[in-house]
């Protein structure tokens, strides 16, 4: 049984505007997918698509206008309802925020904020919290952990900072973690050195991680499996070798020829267009209006199709030769 | 590293630029760089942040003016030009910036914004002035609805192609793009570079492209220009810069890079430590304190510049006697296996 299963989400933000009219943006219109245990999955999209969303819901930190107006969570084989939420947030799922340098909070010592972590969610000593807070730092390679410890937020690097956001992702070593963007901002050398250290994390003490990303290098190179999302729709989910290699749904086809990678060897494509209006998403597939294969079919919503017990995919020509 | 290019359209000699930053200590961002850029050339500037790329693109605009060296645009000398000397130059040397959020002037239509550089260097009546607007939005693709929209009512991708076609407006010679694409969606940034592709196939402009996205730039450019610390360490033609790294820098640079294939096994060299800080210059090579295979003397001196082929040079004392290849990363930081089973040897500790 998957660790996580996230069936059929939706998330509408709904509000009324200057006018009083109540406007909805359907910005998750049917997120479906799973983890395992042990496996990194990878969550790509491009900007808007419900990614960060997405990991936003698992974490029960969505508020009004914000609503789940259908699907379900399972955690652990049980249903993650608010309750559950509050007591896994944390804990037993936590989150690597995005942005290093502005997610620690800047007048607190590093050592303080990881003691800090420890002592809401357990009843240790300061002391030996503090021991604890210097193995995790060494754990993510962080080279001097005594110095990191009483440094201040800006001191650090950017690669720096990343790292002690993962070490206090790893306080209570979560089941799941939740990787939001986790290398967005950083160099290249840099990056994959957080990229590593996080995958070994997650093997040696069989956590899994959602690793959400718009780089398909990072997906291809770190992730087992990959959701790709489009106007909050998981268009198709496969093992990452299937994905680049057997893709099926048109715009996994569109994202990977647009990898300078990919022009490099078949030239420019055509241009892609316009992200999807939220507020009045075309009824049937949401990709319609961009996709170069549409027809009168795709008025009305795909199914999911299963082109393997792995490979899922919701176009109605998946199979089809294209 | 001096490769003066006869008919350079851009000519840089021993560039130099130093920022004060209080309590007589300065920031060496830009040290001794030289290099050229033929007519219509694209040229790459590669290298982490606080390597010196963007502080390049600000000097040979002469945004910024140089501690030291020079700086030779289409024959002239602009390194010690004022303003108002650059003013009619800058139709000809043109500038796309990294975040297109913050490049255009919030109060200003898109009409206004891309009709301002022909306003100021071209002797339009205002008639030929609209239709040269709306040649250049049709050209970068912008609807003509856009127009008279303003600058937060487009998207990231609409705001970089009005960026461009401000910059193209002039007719420029030369295009300094700083990060173009870095701070949008994938598919976005593909259309950006089909476009500057066709504008470089139509017009014949030369691009100074700055970026740390190494497969943006083997894609874009012609020849490449590596940074570290403010000091080229190697430059080349771009096919054998990615298909030879000769410095060691540039093959830990390469060997980091994400291939979206998940069939190319990512075998990393692995750099330890940070790049310096630039307030103190170390008095050898720039990479020393980083470099696997550093010998003593590299710590002393500064390396020359080795002539590996014509158009490929690289600061490096190892490449003379052939030892200067990494040996590829140990699997110890790898798994052998992609499969999640594997390596299950400890288990799941409770919480």
């Amino acid at each position: 049984m998957p660790l996580l299963t996230i069936d059929n989400l939706h998330v509408h933000f709904i509000a009324r505007d200057l006018g009083d009219r109540v406007r909805t943006a359907r910005a998750l219109n049917g997120v479906s997918l799973t983890v395992d245990e042990g496996e990194i999955v990878g969550l790509v999209g491009e900007t808007g698509a419900g990614k960060s969303l997405t990991g936003l819901a698992l974490l029960g930190l969505l508020r009004p206008p914000a609503h789940i107006v259908a699907g379900t969570i399972t955690f652990e084989g049980a249903p993650l309802d608010a309750a559950a939420i509050s007591a896994a947030r944390g804990k037993r799922i936590t989150l690597i925020p995005q942005s290093p340098l502005t997610s620690l909070d800047p007048l607190c010592r590093v050592g303080d904020q990881l003691v800090r972590v420890q002592r809401e969610h357990a009843n240790v000593s300061r002391r030996a919290a503090i021991e604890r807070a210097r193995a995790l730092l060494a754990e993510v390679r962080i080279p001097d952990p005594d110095r990191c410890l009483r440094a201040w937020p800006h001191e650090l690097s950017g690669g720096m900072a990343q790292r002690v956001l993962i070490a206090m992702a790893l306080v209570h070593r979560p089941r799941l973690i939740i990787a939001d963007e986790p290398t967005t901002g950083l160099d290249v050398t840099v990056q994959a050195d957080v990229l590593d250290t996080l995958r070994n994390l997650v093997r040696v003490h069989r956590m899994s991680a959602l690793l959400v990303t718009h780089d398909l290098g990072v997906v291809a190179q770190y992730c087992d499996r990959v959701a790709v999302l489009f106007a909050g729709t998981s268009v198709e989910c496969a093992p990452t070798a299937t994905l680049f290699e057997a893709t099926a749904h048109p715009y996994t086809r569109t994202l990977i020829a647009s990898t300078p990678h990919a022009i490099r060897r078949q030239g420019y494509a055509a241009a892609s267009g316009t992200p999807p209006d939220l507020y009045a998403l075309p009824l049937g597939c949401v990709y319609r209006e961009r996709c170069d294969q549409a027809t009168e079919r795709c008025a009305a919503a795909p199914t999911t199709t299963a082109l393997s017990p792995t490979h899922a995919v919701q176009c109605h020509f998946a199979g089809a030769t294209p | 590293m001096s490769t003066s290019t006869p008919g350079a359209l851009l000519h840089v000699d021993a560039l130099s630029k130093r920022f004060p930053i209080g309590a007589g200590q300065q920031v060496h961002a830009v040290n001794d760089v030289s290099f050229g850029i033929a007519p219509g050339e694209a040229v790459g500037l590669v290298g982490e942040s606080g390597s010196g790329k963007s502080t390049i693109g600000l000097l040979v605009t002469r945004l910024i003016a140089p501690s030291s060296g020079q700086i030779v645009f289409a024959g002239q000398d602009i390194t010690a030009l004022g303003d108002s000397a650059m003013r009619p130059l800058r139709a000809a040397l043109q500038l796309v910036f990294q975040n297109p959020w913050g490049a255009l002037n919030p109060r200003m239509t898109i009409r206004a914004a891309i009709e301002e550089p022909i306003r100021l260097h071209l002797a339009l009546d205002p008639a030929a002035r609209a239709s040269r607007v709306r040649e250049l939005a049709d050209r970068v693709r912008i609807p003509a609805a856009a127009l008279d929209r303003y600058p937060h009512e487009l998207s990231g991708g609409q705001l970089q192609r009005v960026g461009i076609a401000r910059a193209i407006a002039t007719k420029p010679r030369l295009i300094v793009l700083d990060e173009p694409t870095s701070s949008l969606d994938l598919s976005v940034r593909a259309g950006i570079l089909a476009l500057l592709d066709e504008i470089r196939r139509e017009t014949g402009v030369a691009l100074l492209f700055i970026s740390h996205d190494l497969e943006t730039v083997e894609l874009v450019t012609d020849r490449v220009l590596v940074l570290y610390l403010g000091r080229v360490v190697e430059q080349a033609r771009t096919t054998e810069l990615f298909s030879n790294p000769a410095h060691p820098y540039t093959q830990a640079l390469l060997s980091a890079t994400l291939k979206p294939d998940p069939r190319t096994r990512l075998s990393r060299h692995v750099l330890h430590g940070e790049i310096p800080r630039p307030t103190v210059l170390p008095p050898g090579c720039v990479f020393a304190s980083r470099c696997p295979i550093a010998l003593e003397s590299c710590a002393r001196d500064n390396p020359a510049p080795y002539t590996l082929s014509p158009s490929h040079h690289a600061c490096c004392a190892r490449i003379a006697t052939d030892s200067h290849r990494l040996v590829r990363a140990e699997a110890t930081s790898h798994e052998p296996t992609r499969e999640p089973a594997a390596a299950r040897s400890n288990p799941a500790p409770s919480t």
